[in-house]
């Protein structure tokens, strides 16, 4: 079973996805970015889901401080936002980021599978 | 219909609304959105996660239509031509209040949050108009069930100093850091802008607040409280019908 730390402050969709990606997987689902850095670092996830506009701390402050370290900068991380940053996606890589997910339009069933790969993916390395 | 729309704004005023108004929409309809996708795949297991997921359809959905609403009254408001006509009246606040909090219990129970009001033991009144008053105050009741966890308290004041009443809604949530919040008090009043301190999709809401508290010659403010945010609109005191 997969550690997963998810990181969407909004409760309705941050429930409905602890529920359906905790089926296969240990899911630690967090409201904002303030305590996300200590999470981290106990509880090492295998990946982490993020949301750009959070309360306190944004999820961009957030991979600053995730490729600071590199024991954290080797967490891949799944962007999963309605605001997507209008950078390139090699600028994304830089800091960790696997797959940038678009709230607006994306659906759960590929959400689930996105993260599935990206965890099997990582498995393998 | 759309062309007027586009004569009587201030373009670039109006299209910096327009983008903002859109960019926090997408919220509530990207949980709607997410949660029927999630019932139509048969993703949810239980009959009580699906219950609970058509309820919450439900709920974005009218919150999504009364930020519209909210939205369309503003504007027309700040046209002249459109000539929204204001029922400027003795209202009984206390009462409102009380309309208001049972609206939004359906968005508290959901999560397990609740309501406590500490309205006084006189009704309060005030100049104002009702409709406008009843939006104000459930865009501020809203905005702080949205940035409350689960099982925890939001609660709803009126106070009455001289000739002023004001109404606070407190909440749980993580407040407004100090170094925002003087940004929050210059944002509030203008153009409707995402106030990523505290999260996506509160900056609407607060924003035809403070549209509409304008137009009744009120005032919308926020300060901090010892766990959380404070957000507040001060009315100006009704002394017409405080013989009745």
């Amino acid at each position: 079973m997969s550690k997963i730390l998810l990181i969407e402050d909004e409760p309705w969709l941050g429930e409905l996805y602890a529920q359906l990606l905790g089926v296969e997987h240990d899911v630690t689902w967090l409201r904002d970015g303030y305590d996300a850095m200590s999470s981290i670092e106990q509880q090492r996830p295998d990946v982490i889901v993020l949301d750009i506009l959070l309360p306190w701390a944004s999820g961009v402050q957030l991979l600053h401080e995730l490729v600071s370290y590199d024991d954290t900068a080797r967490i891949p991380v799944v962007l999963f936002s309605a605001a997507l940053p209008d950078v390139s996606a090699a600028a994304l890589r830089a800091y960790g980021v696997v797959a940038a997910l678009d709230k607006t339009t994306v659906k759960p069933q590929h959400v689930v599978k996105t993260i599935n790969g990206v965890l099997n993916a990582h498995a393998n390395i | 219909m759309a062309s007027t729309l586009i004569t009587t704004a201030d373009s670039d005023s109006y299209l910096q609304s327009l983008v903002a108004a859109a960019h926090e929409l997408k919220t509530p309809l990207a949980i709607i959105a997410h949660l029927a996708s999630a019932l139509e795949d048969d993703s949810l297991a239980t009959p009580q996660q699906r219950q609970v997921s058509l309820q919450r359809i439900q709920l974005s959905a009218e919150r999504t239509l009364r930020l519209i609403q909210g939205l369309t009254t503003s504007y027309r408001i700040g046209d002249d031509q459109l000539r929204f006509a204001l029922n400027l009246q003795p209202i009984n606040v206390t009462q409102v209040c009380e309309e208001v909090a049972h609206e939004i219990l359906p968005f508290a129970n959901v999560q397990s949050q609740s309501l406590e009001l500490y309205l006084g033991q006189r009704s309060q009144l005030v100049v104002g108009d009702k409709e406008l008053l009843h939006s104000i105050l459930f865009n501020l009741l809203d905005n702080a069930f949205r940035h409350t966890p689960p099982e925890t308290t939001v609660s709803m004041h009126i106070r009455r100093r001289s000739e002023v009443v004001r109404v606070c809604v407190h909440d749980s949530g993580p407040g407004v850091q100090p170094s925002d919040m003087s940004r929050l008090k210059q944002r509030l009043g203008r153009q409707p802008q995402p106030i990523v301190t505290r999260s996506s999709g509160s900056g609407l809401g607060l924003y035809i607040a403070q549209q509409l508290a304008d137009a009744m010659g009120g005032r919308l403010g926020v300060g901090t409280v010892k766990s959380g945010a404070d957000f507040h609109v001060d009315l100006l005191h009704s002394r017409q019908l405080s013989l009745v």
